[in-house]
């Protein structure tokens, strides 16, 4: 900005024409040289005064009127008119005035550019101005501006070139300017310079100019020939514009998109490829990105140890195998940079540059290159430091996230191992069982024929003596045998429940959905010779659910069975079957009576083979019909339980599976 | 040896078969039972060979009270070779086992048993059985 004023100021005060700048109210504020030549006031005089001074009396009220329209915001351009000088001639004026505004856009100001237009002046004016417009140029530009003879010496002064260089006007006068030129680019000057005036054509090249300061900055130069009226090539005009810093950022922008192209190239492989590849292609990219031939990438294992996967290093002993390095083995110039965790270049045939890999200041891997025809530079260095660094994140996660592939294959091994383990242990298990079923199988199925033919003997015989040979026995005799009788029918009751439990127990379960009021309204039709008349039943809503329909009919029948036979000796027996509310969907069926009951210490008892709580002279029965009802619900994955008061009845409860 | 038989009774054990002896008896059910002790004996006797060459291998018992259980030869194999055979496939056989097994059941119905009797301790089913086999000959199937 400041830049930018020191020129406008530089314009206003070299310029040839009035350069006046007023407030709205017409007091001058600026006066350049032009108006002081046009109007004879000097600054001092004029600044501060109204510019109505310049009025001649016959165009008196017409700045007033312009100042007018300005303050609106209208330009006037090219006024032509009549002022007065400061001795009081007429001068013939071209005034353009426009508005000045502040920072806001309100106008401020005016400004005017006045020209003498009388004919003298502007044919002094058009020469001078053509001039000016010319240095201007070359002043304005950055570029800088030449003139050379056909042979390419300078023609007058390079001011521009003075400058830039720091040569003097005679130091550039002739073939001197050359001096200032890389001297590597001088033969190709002339090359290309001769080609071009042989031709008449456009001068174009690029060489390197010693700065002033000593720098070699990279020039673009382009010249055109300037011909004569007889179309001779009369001088040669050309600018030099400095393209260096322009070079550099391109440079730059190509450097980062080969590197962003890298960083695109390292997420794809880390993303794609499988562990062992990764590191192989990584260490391709770095390679061809870094122009080297040879390069080892590794990265630090869990145990702390150096770990190369990939090697392409022609003379080291082991291509092509992982190689492992010990944090103790660190040393030389892999040490060095692994332990200093910075980068380590080394110049001369067998240059190479060893570049730690960081994450949060954890050295987690390393690569090397080498190979190069020339050496390492810094920029090289720096290069392979931020390729480091963007490698860091995506190798870390990688790393990780093999890590926790191992641990977790590692898991599922050992969860395998102990599955086998529990499988084989299963399957032992289960031959046991089976072993178990079979023998116990071939009991019952022996218990059924060989324990029940001596019980046939005793009682088909006691029979046979007390109905065919009575009148030889007294009536103790008699009395005894009835009861051999009585005991081998009880016995082969017991045989008989047991072959049922035991049935019970192997038969498989054949579900199906129960119709549960079904089941009990045939279970009761079965046990209606022992249902005293007088009994009272009270059924329930019972909700299906699903089961095996023998079985569960052999549940209803024991439940009842007992709850007929401990209530029978009541005035009224009464006997309730009932559902109560599902809790969770799955339906706890109840038989309830109003019978002996039982005391609820020995309820743990209750379901117990052969287990009995009332004596066999008060209620007949071998002790299997719980266990019976507990088997058939506990194969149906149900519970059972008892409740009740001694002499104030009894309730079993039953659950089962609900009908979905 | 070629006396007409009524009940050809297969049974090992002894009691057993006095008992079922005693109980023909007194209901009037058979005058001529004859006894095997084991399946070999049972087949031999019925196709007249072994101890039994030379038996009138066509003179048939009425009918044969089997049990499953046997020595050498069990009832059931006893029933499938009876009933395999087209000269003895019509001899009933009425099959008199200790076993309530459904399998046994299935087995001899399969094998062409005329009735199945769990031996019982009362015998009013034995002797109802029996009597309804002979009374038609043939049995009820």
């Amino acid at each position: 900005m400041s830049t930018d004023l020191g020129y406008l100021a530089a314009i206003v005060d070299c310029s040839d024409d009035a350069i006046i700048g007023t407030r709205l109210d017409g007091i001058i504020e600026i006066w350049n040289p032009g108006a002081q030549r046009l109007y004879g006031y000097t600054a001092a005089e004029a600044v501060g005064r109204h510019v109505a001074l310049l009025e001649s009396a016959e165009h008196r009220g017409e700045i007033a009127n312009i100042l007018a329209r300005v303050a609106q915001g209208e330009v006037i351009r090219h006024y032509r008119t009549w002022r007065q000088r400061k001795d009081g001639s007429p001068v013939d004026v071209s005034v353009t005035v426009s508005p000045i505004r502040d920072t806001r856009r309100r106008v401020v100001g005016a400004s005017a550019i006045a020209r003498d237009m009388g004919p003298q002046a502007t044919l002094e004016n058009a020469l001078r101005l053509s001039e000016e417009r010319y240095r201007s140029l070359a002043l304005a530009s950055t570029q800088i501006v030449w003139t050379k003879d056909e042979r390419g010496d300078a023609i007058g002064d390079w001011p521009a070139w003075r400058t830039f260089t720091g040569q003097t006007q005679a130091e550039i006068a002739g073939a001197g300017w050359r001096d200032a030129v890389h001297p590597g680019d001088r033969e190709n000057i002339s090359r290309v310079w001769a080609h071009a005036v042989e031709n008449g054509t456009v001068y174009e090249t690029e060489y390197r100019v010693r700065r002033n300061d000593g720098e070699y900055r990279q020039m673009a130069v382009r010249g055109v020939p300037v011909f004569d009226l007889a179309g001779q090539i009369r001088e040669w005009v050309g600018s030099c514009l400095d393209i260096t810093e322009r070079k550099r950022v391109e440079e730059e922008a190509r450097r980062s998109q080969r590197e962003l192209e890298l960083k695109t190239r390292f997420a794809t492989i880390f993303l794609t490829l499988s562990e062992h590849e990764i590191f192989a292609a990584v260490l391709d990219a770095i390679l061809q990105h870094m122009e080297s031939e040879q390069g080892i990438f590794g990265y630090v294992d869990e145990q702390g140890a150096l770990v190369f996967p990939i090697w392409t290093w022609s003379d080291c002993p082991v291509p092509g195998e992982t190689v492992r390095l010990p944090r103790t083995q660190w040393n030389g110039l892999w040490g060095c940079a692994l332990v200093e965790k910075r980068p380590v270049c080394t110049a001369g045939p067998r240059r190479s540059i060893v570049t730690p890999i960081l994450f949060q200041n954890d050295v987690i891997g390393l690569f090397v290159i080498a190979g190069r025809t020339i050496d390492y530079t810094e920029q090289d260095k720096q290069t392979l430091e931020r390729l480091g660094r963007d490698l860091a994140p995506v190798l870390k996660a990688r790393l990780q996230r093999d890590n926790e592939e191992r641990g977790r294959q590692r898991a599922e091994a050992e969860v395998r191992t102990i599955n086998a383990e529990l499988e084989k242990r299963v399957e032992e298990r289960t031959a046991q069982l089976q072993a178990a079923n079979q023998e116990l199988e071939a009991f019952a199925y022996s218990v059924s024929h060989d324990l029940r033919a001596p019980l046939r003997a005793i009682h088909g015989f006691s029979r046979i003596l007390l109905e065919e040979h009575a009148p030889q026995l007294c009536s103790t005799a008699q009395h005894y045998l009835e009861v051999v009788r009585a005991n081998a029918l009880q016995m082969g009751e017991l045989i008989d429940d047991l072959l049922t439990f035991s049935r019970l127990s192997r038969k498989p379960l054949q579900k199906q959905t129960i119709a549960a009021s079904d089941l009990v309204a045939q279970a009761l039709a079965e046990l209606r010779p022992e249902t005293p008349a007088r009994a009272e039943l009270v059924i329930g809503e019972l909700p299906a659910c699903r089961g095996d329909q023998t079985l569960l009919k052999q549940v209803f029948v024991n439940l009842l069975s007992n709850a007929i036979k401990y209530s029978s000796k009541r005035a009224t027996p009464r006997i309730e079957v009932g559902c109560l509310p599902r809790a969770d969907g799955s339906p706890t069926y109840y038989v309830r009576d109003n019978g002996v009951g039982f005391d609820m210490r020995y309820v743990h008892k209750l379901f117990g083979v052969f287990q009995r709580l009332h004596r066999a002279e008060e209620y007949q029965g071998t002790g299997i019909g719980l266990a019976t009802v507990q088997r058939i619900v506990h194969r149906h994955g149900g519970r059972v339980w008892g409740e009740s008061e001694l002499d104030h009845g009894a309730t079993f409860y039953f659950t089962l599976e609900a009908d979905p | 040896m070629n006396d007409p038989v009524d009940i050809l009774l297969v049974e090992d054990n002894p009691s057993d078969a006095e008992l079922t002896m005693h109980v023909l008896e007194r209901h009037n059910l058979a005058e001529r039972v004859y006894v095997v002790h084991d399946g070999a004996e049972a087949l031999d006797f019925v196709f007249g060979t072994g101890d039994y060459a030379g038996r009138d291998a066509a003179n048939f018992p009425k009918m044969m009270l089997l049990d499953l259980k046997l020595p050498k030869i069990d009832g059931l194999e006893v029933l499938r070779r009876v009933k395999a055979e087209p000269r003895t496939r019509s001899i009933p056989v009425v099959v008199f086992s200790s076993s309530w097994e459904d399998r046994d059941l299935k087995a001899a119905q399969d094998l062409g048993a005329d009735k199945y009797v769990v031996k019982p301790v009362d015998f009013a089913q034995f002797v109802e059985a029996v009597r309804a086999v002979l009374v038609s000959g043939h049995g009820v199937r």
